[in-house]
């Protein structure tokens, strides 16, 4: 039902006096800037890092898988302070008898459902460090103690700003079944040919890192919260058996003495190839895996400013390569995996090495190191420098499910792009997930739609993360929330943050400003330690939009986007014909609902006096209120004649004026996008900034003015903000299908390549 | 293999999120007017369910277990386990009409209950996979004309389920 008004209106929102708080400045959230971090989110003019630097011996012994190790590490100051101590972090000691990981994790009597559960509980795994020495350059003993996963080195004297310290520390430790014990790396043993493959990392003493934010970043590893580490300079001793490949972070300068002559070749012939060429091909991968060699071989690399060394040995290794150019820099792509991991391996993942990198570079910073590698190690992802292992296996028949692809392509796209989140931006993993797995998240998705058009991207689209911010807010955390206490990390550090990237990039900034000030933010920090202000202060800084009330609801707090229509008026403006008018009143009078009294009364009471007397009805009684009469004309033209011509346009117009009053239910502010549609079916699109809330953050109406009549209302029609509720998106409402009205069901039992093999074996019969 | 679940499960790595792992599961539940029933879709990481199958059921990959009749049924009856619905202590009837699994690395599951009265109190254990992973959630929407969701986590498994104000 259309309403006339006869006064003009400004646009407006609705003001009730409430008091700002979405749109609030961060000033108390944020650190204040100072020398080292300043206010624009760059480093400051007296930002420092220190620098760790090692030299290393380490060997694999193959029939034990024990892994021991001597390090050189050269430390340097580069901080104002003197420091009387050094830390390092024994990552490996998570898998101590003492490990905290295992006292603090919780647990209920019912999930102990047989005899089974019981008996791991007591299963026992000697695993942690075992330090045999830590020495200063003369071999003299140096003062040390171990607190679980963190070893602190006193020194005799404090280590000077601007001043270095060598010492050298003595380990080893039993390298864990990755397929029993689980954890980011160790080794996968294939019982049909009995091999082993390893996946090496966190397997030696690593300096932690000490700088202006939290002096020594000390918290203890507990499993979740990642490392946190200083740039430096390796170079590695590897001694494996001599029919191992090795993969491993740098350059390896010792080609003339591991590789034989045809593999040297096709190394070279692949430095140049813009697709993947085979160094070492299934067929000598598996001559290999038969004719086990008892000697060793020692190969040698180096890595320049790189947080972190790994490496990945097996004599199961297929091998290919290929050129991937970066700006002025030519990237050797690679992949290391066992004949298991074909046919998929082979055909995609240097492929995806290689677009990874060149996708990143796009929208980051250029990839500046020499190689990228991506190894296959069963149903995990885990990233180091210029290194990733990564998931996704065929089925023993050879053939696999649309759902292995994606996943393996996922799992590569993101592990190879963590070069640039961490391992080059390098944020505090330990202290901040959301800083590198959110971020790279949001390029993985970026980058997988570079990939496919319309890739089947499991995180990033607003719409995904729907179900998650949906419902009780007791059980979320903030994104802002330290690694170890996170509820649902997956969504919490993974899909939010990278949702919020998007819904940044599409929806609030745009693509160009966002594009360029997330490039500011990469290069400000690339090969250095951002912390969360710096990211939140450079978006801000490179774009000029305010975006404090954007982390302040995505980062720092837990409520959902959940706009609602909460109702819809229609006017049209008053015409001030009389003729028009009294006519359209008429029509409303004679339509309108009546009264139960009145109805009744029609029968019930035979005659009326006043229908009996024909005396009783005076003027008003007879008068039709009606009807038009010359002195509506006169007003009607009198008030015609005072319009100017552009008044005069509008009025003649014949616009439709829709009120559309708007709810935030769900508490966290967004911007809308309200779709009309129109009744020759035609649509128009309306962006409004989430600023529209900032004098009231709980309602808002909105005027509309179109040149014809609206039919249908839709919030956030392309799925752009994240709504946990759309049965409240629609006007006149709309019923939601269900997920189960969607679906249909599937009859084949086995993936569709099997489908497929199935039905060609049907036709040959 | 089954030795070294405990394990398994407490050194599982933020980066294994990142690869699969997902930790989480979310259900619509909707009333048919017309049939009494529920109609109810769970929506799984494949990944976790695989995991699961794997060390809790068999170590074998859930596409050629689906291939088995014999041990396909296994697969539906973990569902049920973690889902049960119950009105007067009585357990009510679900039955898995079919699944899909989708590139994106989710497995929906489609059931329907046996006929119920919408106004008793129904209440709704799910505990889907907490057995094997601690960190577990759920969510469950309930649609119709509105929509109410609740949470089901380690310590918080059955919820009272409100079907009167939707």
């Amino acid at each position: 039902m259309r309403s006339t008004f006869t006064i003009l209106f400004a646009v407006s929102t609705f003001f009730t006096g409430n008091t700002q708080k979405k749109f609030a400045q961060l000033d108390i959230e944020l650190p204040t800037p100072n020398s080292y971090r300043n206010a624009a989110g760059a480093p400051g003019h007296a930002y420092y890092q220190q620098q760790a630097d090692y030299k290393m011996n380490i060997t694999i012994d193959d029939n034990t898988q024990i892994l021991s190790g001597t390090e050189t590490i050269t430390y340097t100051n580069n901080s104002p302070d003197q420091l009387a101590y050094l830390w390092l972090q024994l990552d490996q000691n998570i898998y101590a008898e003492n490990s905290d990981t295992k006292i603090i994790e919780v647990e209920k009597m019912e999930d102990f459902k047989s005899i089974s559960d019981i008996e791991n509980k007591f299963f026992k795994y000697d695993g942690g460090f075992k330090v045999e020495s830590i020495t200063n350059t003369q071999g003299v003993k140096m003062k040390y103690a171990i607190n679980k996963t963190m070893m602190r080195i006193d020194l005799d004297k404090p280590l000077a700003s601007k001043s270095s310290i060598s010492f050298q520390v003595k380990w080893w430790y039993n390298i864990n079944d990755r397929m029993k014990v689980g954890g980011r790396s160790g080794y996968e043993y294939f019982e049909k040919d009995k091999n082993y493959l390893y996946t090496i990392a966190q397997y030696f003493p690593r300096m932690c890192v000490y700088n202006d934010v939290t002096g020594w970043q000390n918290k203890q590893f507990l499993g979740r919260g990642e490392f946190t580490l200083p740039f430096g300079n390796y170079e590695v001793a590897i001694t494996v058996p001599s029919d191992h490949l090795v993969g491993a972070t740098g350059i390896l300068s010792n080609a003339n003495a591991v590789l034989n002559e045809e593999q040297r070749k096709r190394l070279a012939l692949a430095k140049v190839a813009d697709s993947p060429v085979i160094i070492v091909s299934q067929e000598e991968a598996i001559k290999a895996e038969n004719n086990p060699s008892t000697k060793n071989k020692t190969w040698l690399f180096k890595a320049t400013n790189v947080r972190d060394f790994a490496f990945a040995s097996s004599r199961k290794f297929i091998w290919d390569a290929q050129n991937a150019k970066v700006g002025n820099n030519n990237v050797l792509c690679m992949s290391y995996y066992p004949k298991e991991g074909n046919p998929l391996w082979e055909k995609y993942s240097t492929k995806l090495v290689a677009h990874t990198i060149k996708t990143y570079s796009k929208y980051t910073v250029d990839y500046t190191y020499p190689v990228a590698i991506s190894v296959h190690s069963k149903s995990i992802g885990m990233e180091y420098p210029m290194i990733c292992f990564n998931g996704g296996r065929p089925e023993e028949d050879g053939t696999y499910s649309e759902e292995t692809k994606y996943g393996m392509w996922g799992v590569i796209i993101h592990e190879v792009g963590h070069n640039f989140f961490p391992m080059i931006i390098n944020s505090d993993e330990r202290q901040w997930t959301w800083m590198d797995e959110g971020l790279n998240t949001f390029v993985q998705y970026l980058t997988e739609q570079e990939w496919e058009r319309g890739y089947p991207s499991r995180r990033g689209p607003a719409y995904l993360i729907a179900d998650y911010m949906r419902g009780d807010q007791k059980f979320i955390s903030p994104t802002m929330t330290n690694s170890e206490s996170i509820n649902q990390f997956g969504n919490n550090a993974y899909g939010k943050p990278a949702t919020a990237l998007n819904i940044l990039r599409e929806t609030v900034m745009g693509r160009e400003l966002f594009d360029f000030a997330f490039k500011t933010y990469c290069e400000r920090w690339k090969f250095k330690h951002p912390s969360p202000a710096d990211f939140f202060r450079s978006m801000e800084d490179a774009s000029a939009v305010d975006l404090d009330w954007f982390w302040r609801g995505w980062f720092y707090e837990t409520q959902p986007v959940d706009i609602a229509i909460n109702r819809v008026k229609w006017f049209q403006l008053n015409t001030q014909n009389p003729t028009t008018e009294k006519a359209f009143l008429k029509e409303l009078n004679t339509n309108k609902d009546s009264f139960i009294g009145d109805e009744l009364n029609k029968t019930s009471i035979a005659e009326t006096i006043n229908e009996k007397d024909k005396n009783i009805d005076d003027f008003y009684a007879k008068r039709d209120k009606y009807a038009v009469d010359a002195l509506d004309k006169k007003d009607y033209d009198a008030f015609i004649s005072k319009l100017s011509p552009s008044e005069l346009a509008i009025f003649n117009a014949n616009y439709q004026y829709y009120e559309v009053v708007l709810d935030n239910i769900g508490g966290l502010v967004s911007p809308l996008i309200i779709e009309f549609t129109f009744g020759d079916n035609s649509t128009k699109l309306v962006r409004i900034p989430a600023e529209v809330w900032r004098l009231n953050e709980k309602q808002v109406t909105k005027i509309f003015i179109f040149d014809k009549e609206v039919t249908t209302i839709r919030l956030d029609p392309f799925l752009e903000t994240a709504d946990v509720d759309f049965s409240n998106n629609s006007w006149p409402e709309e019923k939601q299908v269900s997920r189960y009205q969607m679906y249909q069901q599937q009859r084949f039992k086995g993936n569709l390549m099997q489908r497929e093999i199935e039905v060609d074996r049907l036709k040959k019969n | 293999m089954r030795v070294f679940l405990v394990l398994i499960f407490l050194f599982y790595s933020s980066a294994e999120i990142a690869a699969h792992a997902y930790y989480f599961s979310f259900a619509e539940i909707q009333y048919n007017q017309q049939t009494a029933c529920l109609e109810i879709s769970i929506k799984v990481a494949s990944h976790d369910l695989e995991d699961y199958f794997r060390k809790k059921v068999v170590d074998m990959s859930l596409e050629k277990a689906r291939r088995i009749d014999s041990i396909s049924t296994k697969i539906n009856q973990l569902i049920l386990a973690g889902f049960v619905i119950k009105q007067d202590n009585q357990t009510i009837e679900l039955t898995i009409q079919g699944y899909e699994n989708t590139p994106d690395g989710f497995t929906y599951f489609y059931l329907t209950s046996a006929p119920l009265f919408k106004e008793k109190e129904t209440f709704l254990t799910y505990d889907l996979f907490m057995d094997l992973y601690p960190e577990q959630q759920q969510k469950v929407t309930l649609l119709g004309k509105k929509m109410a969701t609740y949470q089901f986590m380690l310590f918080q498994r059955e919820q009272l389920l409100n079907f009167n104000e939707l």
